[in-house]
């Protein structure tokens, strides 16, 4: 391990500021927090110039806003941190002063940000997470980059100082019991193994397999938000394309050539999306875990312990199939809500890639003698009624009541969904082994979730009316960072199953996180 | 032609305890009045917008639907609630918890007690004024696991409590 020396060079012991070059990002985040929460404002103001109301309105916000800013400003002076006695201690605030106590051993993980403009300035921004309490963040906005590790690693040295303390005075149980906060180190400080690093071109193969249909309909979505602001209805823009094409006053060609337009630009959003946010990742297998760092602007950096790590999911679909990729996410537990932040995301794994880091959590030997299961075909029944036949007599049965009898097309719409259903059921698997549970769906893309059995909080076996007249059901297996379901199973099955994970949880001794 | 789970269990799980073979305990029958008032005091707001359009002479045919539609949510509720109370049920076996509901969609909870991450009694105003109290436990699986089991008698509530702790800090020290 690197040897910090804490006390002469960079003394953590005494209250002080952040990095002056902090009050730069303090009025640049300032800034953007202003442009996201003004900009409709700005655009109302403009396109309704000359109102004077508004006019009033705005000077009101800017105003105020001058305020917030040197409010701001000023809280980088009187932003104080320390280490002392055990606890991370910031003090801050401008009109109401805060003190900010936290025991180092409650302090989960602690992470770096760089974007950009820090990498050029070489310093850091430091964010700590601890579990628990509901204000369970705090951002360090800048620090150099010696002074961030030689923070981190003296909390982490503290904290491991702190619990090896108690683990001797045997006050460790009581702690353990209280919760998620259970006192563990976590060290990122020595990156050893690369295990992965996404190259140029795979990165392009990740852009160009994103998911270009949800961007497609996040632009049409956001011109139809932006139309409202300039009062323009919905119905009224429809109308006017539609109007266009039917009395042929633009011709369909322009139609036609608006929506390649906006398909071509959705490949582009996206591939861009891609770019900017996992340009040249990298992942490390650390002593304890995984460290992430990707982005071109904004480099972030994410770590997850191996021990709090609940599910592995992987996905693939026709188009990333072309290519041989897979996204991997790793599921890490939070006590707070399982959130995005807490999900750790690698695109662009290879078949090899992607055993290597499914086995770093679940070695090979845990997922041998796999039994196979399907779920029960009475789903596809199901399916079919609850989103083919209702919805389709629904609408054909409305069409036709109004005399257009061309509606009856939209029976077309049971058949679809039965073959869908098929296909989901036909390809739902789920293969257990006496230590881990592995699940696979999809209907066009290609989901597998994979848990520790012992890493379960809870177990939930639901049935609906249905289920019950056939006697299945449907097993939810709950970790701390989200759940794995099995759709459609026989009801004594779905009983054994829930039996043998609980026996397995109960008489596990490992720690699930 | 039972389905096997697995592909070579070295386990007889035939021989696990059941998670249902338990005793299975049913909640107090107080808890089922606690039920029809809190339901007389939802039906008894849910009534005030049509007495409003009565008052305020709105056509009588919008009121007589609303009242339409309030009496069948009412003529529902009540069929629905006493069935629905037969059906919840809770059972509790040295190391796990299990809490059973749902009339027509019906689900099975359990939790272990090693996944427990604290437990607490509660008592509402309505628990208060018929002398009853629920038990909720709390995993790190988040809002969607965690268990409560209502209609119990404080002194059962506390116990319960207590039995959950006990086991908690047990399974810490072996």
């Amino acid at each position: 391990m690197i040897n910090h020396s804490f006390d002469t060079k960079i003394p953590l012991n005494v209250p002080q500021r952040q990095n002056p070059l902090a009050i730069g990002f303090i009025f640049l985040k300032f800034l953007r927090k202003a442009v996201r929460q003004l900009w409709l404002l700005i655009l109302i103001v403009v396109f309704n110039k000359g109102d004077g109301y508004m006019a009033w309105l705005l000077g009101g916000v800017i105003a105020i806003s001058a305020i917030q800013l040197v409010l701001s400003l000023i809280s980088y002076f009187k932003y104080y941190f320390h280490v002392k006695d055990g606890e991370l201690i910031i003090s801050k605030g401008v009109l109401q002063k805060t003190n900010l106590n936290i025991p180092l051993d409650r302090i989960q993980t602690i992470n770096f940000q760089q974007n950009l403009l820090h990498q050029i300035l070489n310093v850091v921004s430091v964010e700590v997470d601890t579990a628990g309490s509901a204000k369970s963040e705090l951002t360090i906005d800048a620090l150099s980059r010696d002074k961030a590790e030689a923070l981190r690693d003296y909390i982490l040295q503290k904290k491991k100082e702190l619990i090896a303390e108690k683990r001797e005075e045997g006050e460790l149980d009581e702690e353990s019991t209280e919760g998620i906060d259970t006192p563990e180190v976590e060290e990122f400080t020595k990156p050893d193994k690369m295990v992965f690093r996404l190259s140029p071109k795979d990165l392009l193969k990740v852009g160009v397999s994103g998911n270009h249909i949800r961007t497609f309909f996040w632009i049409i979505g956001s011109v139809f938000g932006l139309l409202q602001f300039i009062d323009v209805t919905e119905e009224e823009a429809v109308d006017y394309v539609f109007k266009g094409i039917s009395e042929n006053t633009w011709g369909f060609g322009w139609f036609v050539a608006g929506f390649g337009v906006l398909i071509v630009a959705s490949f582009f959003i996206t591939l861009i999306q891609h770019i900017l946010r996992y340009f040249d990742l990298r992942l490390w297998e650390t002593e304890k875990g995984f460290k992430l760092i990707a982005g071109l602007f904004n480099r972030q950096e994410q770590s997850a312990a191996h021990r709090k790590i609940q599910i592995i999911k992987w996905v693939t679909d026709p188009l990333k199939r072309m290519f041989g990729l897979h996204t991997v996410r790793l599921f890490q537990a939070s006590s707070q809500q399982v959130s995005a932040k807490k999900s750790i995301t690698i695109p662009g794994c290879y078949e090899e890639q992607l055993e290597e880091i499914i086995a770093t959590n679940f070695p090979s030997e845990l997922r041998e003698d796999y039994k196979e299961h399907a779920i029960s075909p009475l789903i596809i029944t199901r399916h079919v009624l609850y989103f083919g036949i209702l919805p389709a007599l629904a609408v054909a049965g409305f069409k036709a009541f109004t005399g257009d009898w061309f509606g009856l097309v939209y029976l077309l719409w049971i058949p679809i969904v039965w073959l869908l259903s098929r296909r989901y059921q036909r390809y739902w698997r789920w293969w257990i082994n006496e230590e881990t549970l592995t699940t696979r769906s999809g209907i066009i893309a290609s989901r597998h979730s994979i848990i520790h059995l012992y890493k379960v909080q809870a177990v939930k076996i639901s049935q609906s009316p249905y289920q019950k007249r056939k006697n299945l059901a449907s097993v939810h297996f709950y970790t701390a960072a989200g759940s794995v379901g099995i759709p459609y199973i026989n009801l004594d099955l779905a009983k054994r199953l829930r039996d043998y994970v609980v026996y397995k949880v109960e008489v596990s001794e490992g720690a699930w996180m | 032609m039972q389905e096997t789970l697995f592909l070579n269990p070295t386990i007889d799980i035939g021989q696990l305890p059941h998670a249902e073979q338990s005793e299975r305990n049913p909640l107090s029958p107080t808890y089922l009045k606690i039920q029809f008032l809190g339901l007389a005091i939802t039906m008894a707001i849910l009534v005030a917008p049509g007495l409003i359009m009565m008052g305020a002479g709105a056509p009588s045919m919008a009121y007589y639907l609303f009242f339409a539609g309030w009496g069948l949510l009412l003529i529902f509720r009540l069929i629905i609630i006493p069935l629905g109370f037969k059906k919840k049920s809770y059972s509790i076996r040295d190391k796990d918890i299990t809490y059973r509901s749902g009339l027509l969609w019906h689900s099975v909870t359990t939790i272990p007690f090693q996944r427990v991450q604290h437990c607490e009694v509660n008592r509402g105003p309505l628990d208060q004024l018929f002398g009853l109290a629920s038990l909720k436990v709390y995993t790190a699986g988040g809002g969607s696991t965690d268990l409560q089991v209502p209609g119990l008698s404080p002194e059962d509530a506390e116990q319960m409590k207590s039995f959950i702790l006990k086991q908690i800090s047990g399974n810490d020290q072996s």
